[in-house]
């Protein structure tokens, strides 16, 4: 006898399904035509290119479920309980699906593939055991919402409903599969243990003939349920399962720091967001892939320092404003009128607006790569570009980037004060060098940071390195501003810097500051420039692992290192400051939790560093507590703006401990040399 | 009522510079913004045209890229902007310019700041006045209308002090800075202003010649930047050890 089961065993008019399935598939496909509707038809180019990539990413992120355990990356950015629980029913729901395909196949179309060995190891064994991980996994996913409960899921009673209805579907399910075992007498019940173990629990509770008539009615119901869900895919938290995946090819594959798009100043009618529907394709199918997990809250700073903002909230919003448009189907009017209130203040209050410090957490920690960043610098580049509003702090410091090229307002330090006693070469019109030594605002100055570029240069010097600087020629490479949303300014900047660096015939480029490295490496290509830049940290590790430079000296001083999200998030260089530090003999590093892809904010990205806040809002000084919560005696930077946060927040914070905050530059060359 | 503004365009930064050619003065700054005590003006003035209507001229001398302040003045909200095309750096030559450009152009009201960034001398508003033969008021942190032809200005005196004072118009008041809230201009008004073409005025436009703008009686010999004096010293060692030292220090001036 070849082993397999009678499909429909006990079930009559089957014709009904059929009529059933109907008004569920309309509902499905209604559901999700409205959605793809609302989004807008049309793909940016950016987004459609490079298959092969976003295929790639797709098995990584979807099929390998990369972002939703996290295995591989930072211990803050692991989730191997929701990983594990995930991956049990999504694989286990899958495969399921896959033997109703197969079920559909043997009884639509004819083929019978459902038997045999292939009926036994999948059909009924594969399939069992997957039931019952879904099972395992969905009870994992409850207990969680209702014993553990963890502070950015939501937990509203529409949640509580989601695992249950999968729940009722698999046990139904296992319980037909027990009946029809049992009342069959199935010769292959071994190889289906799970459904087994329901049978001989059932018949040990119901007497012989109410098997039958319980398994008939069961299965309409548990038929009913799952065309019911089918119905409600679009209409309910279960629509990632589509626009998940979506999002998810769909995401960005350029350099985190070029995710900024130019704008087209001559031609653009109007500046940044005001309105929902200026948002395009692939930021509101950001609003509709969301799944709720909040695991951007629990990464953003601002969040964390008690801010208005949470990226989650942000989301939620945009959503919610997106649904109720797409049912009054005013989306393609209200495009045409823009008459439509502002979403800020109206939806996003301005205080939330302005506390993102761009730091990519968020972005970081999302399983579906939804792009919180740009949607705030979108909405900021409307009340900046188009009514020039806001905060006080950070209008004076664009002043100072108009009228003085450096964002430091009433600062008239020299760009060269930090050189006197150096062999430096500044660079003259049509002068040049194998390196240019970008200096930046922030490290020429503030004299804080002096003995970084100090430190810096003579390493450089002693290394022979062939290098010069722009001197008074070089200005703000205008990151900040374009930040806080001034594209305009930002690109006068841009295309200024561009000239200067071209009358030096400049190639190479070696920064300081992480900012200027993403505005230089990133951002100013789409004005036409190719240039190879590297950050200090970066040079200094090839120099330091080509023998080109020795250190000299113990340092004896145990080391944590705080990433700055500039150089890390946004540019991926996590080991070369690290190598830099242990190149210093001495120095021994310990890790804060928060380290690499998952490091916390110094707060003074996105135009932060220019506003005032009230201490305990500070998220300097959570940072700071992190750090000295490692024992460390240094806390090592590799920005100056951080230097600048970290610095006067561990200042305010050790108490009687010697704790000093050191550039890598100044523990390479050791921070006793002056 | 005709309120003109007089802006002038000064460098970003007015720390580096040089005596240059001609004996005037060379900025190596590559910025140039509006002087901000003429921006408060220039608020005043939107300020104004809101509470009695009328219009907004603003007017400024130099050369062609000194129209960027203008474009700044359109944005704001100045419903004509005009330039004289004249390079002029000694005050008094600027006080002609400005006092002949305005009798052309004419005016119930002519606003200036108070000093510019640049030269620090507080001479050209009062001068243009004097020439132009209308009452004037010099540092003046408020400005209302009194009557049909008159305003009433309260004008900042030494010691905190200050005076009201009224006006018969046409007058011209030197403002203070303070006197609005600097409001930024968004980039969008901005592009859109630049649209605007500005009137352009050359010297023989408005009866001067080249010769009327020479500095006379004195000579630019030499800039130079503070001398340090070495006052200041500073105290090295661990906080306790300079917080010693300074209560040492602070007990010994005593």
């Amino acid at each position: 006898m070849i082993p397999t089961r009678e499909v429909y065993w006990n079930i009559s008019n089957i014709w009904l399904m059929y009529v059933l399935f109907v008004p569920a598939a309309a509902a499905f496909l209604y559901g999700f035509w409205r959605h793809f509707r609302a989004w807008g038809a049309t793909l940016p180019a950016d987004r459609t290119g490079r298959v092969g990539e976003r295929l790639r990413g797709f098995a990584k992120y979807v099929l390998g479920q990369g972002r939703i355990h996290g295995l591989g990356r930072p211990s803050r950015l692991r989730h191997l309980y929701a990983g594990a629980f995930h991956a049990f029913f999504f694989f286990g729901l899958i495969l399921l699906f896959i033997g109703t395909l197969v079920v559909m196949a043997q009884e639509d179309f004819g083929l019978h593939i459902m038997q045999g060995t292939f009926y036994l190891w999948f059909q009924s064994l594969a399939l069992d055991l997957a039931g019952l991980f879904a099972i395992v996994g969905l009870c994992m996913a409850m207990a969680r919402r209702l014993f553990f409960k963890p502070a950015r899921l939501e937990n509203t009673q529409r949640d509580l409903f989601t695992a249950p209805v999968l729940l009722v579907i698999l046990l139904t399910g296992f319980t037909l599969e027990g009946l029809r075992i049992v009342a069959t007498n199935d010769p292959w019940a071994s190889w289906s243990p799970v459904g087994a173990a329901f049978g001989q629990g059932l018949a040990a509770l119901l007497s012989p003939e109410s098997l039958r008539p319980l398994h008939a009615s069961l299965w309409w119901f548990h038929l009913v349920t799952v065309l019911a869900l089918i119905a409600a895919l679009p209409y309910t938290k279960f629509r990632h399962v589509f626009t998940a995946p979506l999002n998810i090819y769909f995401r960005p594959l350029e350099a985190r720091g070029a995710i900024l798009k130019p704008i087209d100043l001559e031609t653009v009618e109007s500046f940044g967001v005001k309105a929902l529907e200026q948002f395009g394709f692939k930021s509101l199918l950001d609003l509709d892939a969301c799944t709720e997990c909040g695991r951007c809250q629990d990464a953003c700073p601002a969040y964390a320092s008690g801010k208005p903002l949470s990226p989650k909230k942000v989301i939620f919003d945009l959503r919610d404003l997106l649904h109720e448009k797409r049912d009054a189907y005013e989306m393609a009017e209200a495009a045409e009128t823009a008459e439509a209130p502002p979403l800020v203040p109206d939806l996003i209050g301005e205080d939330a607006l302005w506390a993102c410090t761009t730091c990519m957490a968020c972005m970081e920690a999302c399983p579906v790569f939804i792009e919180h960043v740009p949607k705030i610098v979108d909405m900021r580049r409307y009340l900046v570009m188009e009514e020039g509003r806001f905060p006080d702090t950070m209008q004076q410091s664009v002043r100072s980037l108009e009228s003085r090229g450096h964002p430091f307002p009433g600062n008239t330090t020299s760009r060269l004060e930090w050189t006197k006693g150096l062999d430096v070469r500044v660079l003259g019109e049509g002068e040049s060098a194998e390196y240019l030594y970008w200096v930046g605002c922030a490290t020429a100055l503030n004299a804080r940071n002096h003995s970084t570029a100090r430190a810096l240069v003579e390493i450089l010097n002693e290394a022979k390195v062939e290098f010069g600087i722009l001197g008074e020629d070089e200005h703000c490479t205008g990151d900040s501003a374009r930040r806080m949303g001034n594209e305009y300014l930002f690109q006068t900047m841009a295309k200024q810097n561009i000239d200067t660096l071209e009358s030096r015939g400049v190639k190479k480029i070696i920064t300081t500051c992480p900012h200027c490295l993403n505005s230089l490496k990133n951002e100013y290509p789409a004005f036409g420039t190719n240039y190879e830049v590297v950050h200090h940290s970066q040079l200094l590790a090839d120099l330091v692992a080509s023998g080109r430079y020795k250190p000299q000296g113990d340092f004896n001083a145990k080391i944590t290192f705080h990433d700055s999200c500039y150089l890390g998030r946004y540019n991926g260089v996590f080991d070369e400051p690290r190598e830099v530090i242990a190149a210093r003999s001495g120095t021994s590093m310990i890790e804060m939790e928060r380290h690499r892809e998952a490091s916390f904010c110094c707060g003074a990205g996105g135009g932060r560093f220019w506003m005032e806040e009230p201490s305990e809002q500070r998220v300097s000084n959570l940072r700071a507590q992190q750090a000295l919560g490692t024992g460390a005696d240094v806390v090592g930077v590799s920005c100056p703006f951080c230097m600048t946060m970290m610095e006067e927040a561990v200042n305010g914070q050790k108490g009687a401990r010697d704790v000093r905050v050191l550039d890598i530059a100044e523990v390479l060359r050791g921070p006793e040399r002056k | 009522m005709k309120i003109v503004v007089c802006c002038k365009a000064v460098p970003g930064s007015v720390t580096d510079v040089a005596v240059g050619e001609g004996n005037a003065l060379t900025y190596r700054s590559q910025f140039q913004a509006m002087n901000e005590c003429d921006e408060y003006a220039m608020e005043e003035a939107i300020v104004l045209k809101r509470q009695m209507g009328g219009e907004i001229i603003a007017l400024t001398m130099g050369g062609i890229t000194t129209q960027e302040v203008l474009y700044t003045a359109a944005a704001k909200g100045a419903d004509k902007i005009i330039r004289v095309d004249a390079q002029v750096q000694d005050p008094r030559a600027a006080s002609k310019v400005l006092a002949a450009a305005l009798k052309k152009i004419g005016g119930d009201l002519i606003l200036t700041g108070t000093q510019s960034r640049d030269s620090l001398s507080s001479f050209v508003g009062v001068a243009t006045a004097q020439q132009l033969d209308v009452p004037f008021a010099f540092a003046v942190t408020a400005i209302e209308k009194d009557g049909d032809n008159a305003i009433r200005v309260r004008k900042e005196l030494g010691g905190g002090r200050s005076a009201d004072v009224r006006l018969p118009l046409p007058a011209l008041v030197c403002i203070q800075t303070g006197i609005q809230p600097l409001n930024y201009v968004p980039p969008a008004r901005l592009m859109r202003a630049r649209q605007q073409r500005p009137t352009s005025l050359s010297l023989a436009d408005i009866g001067l010649t080249q010769a009327d703008l020479a500095p006379r009686g004195y000579r630019i010999v030499g800039v130079a930047p503070p001398q340090r004096t070495r006052q200041a010293q500073m105290i090295e060692g661990s906080p306790a050890e300079v917080v010693t030292t300074l209560l040492a220090k602070m007990k010994e001036v005593r």
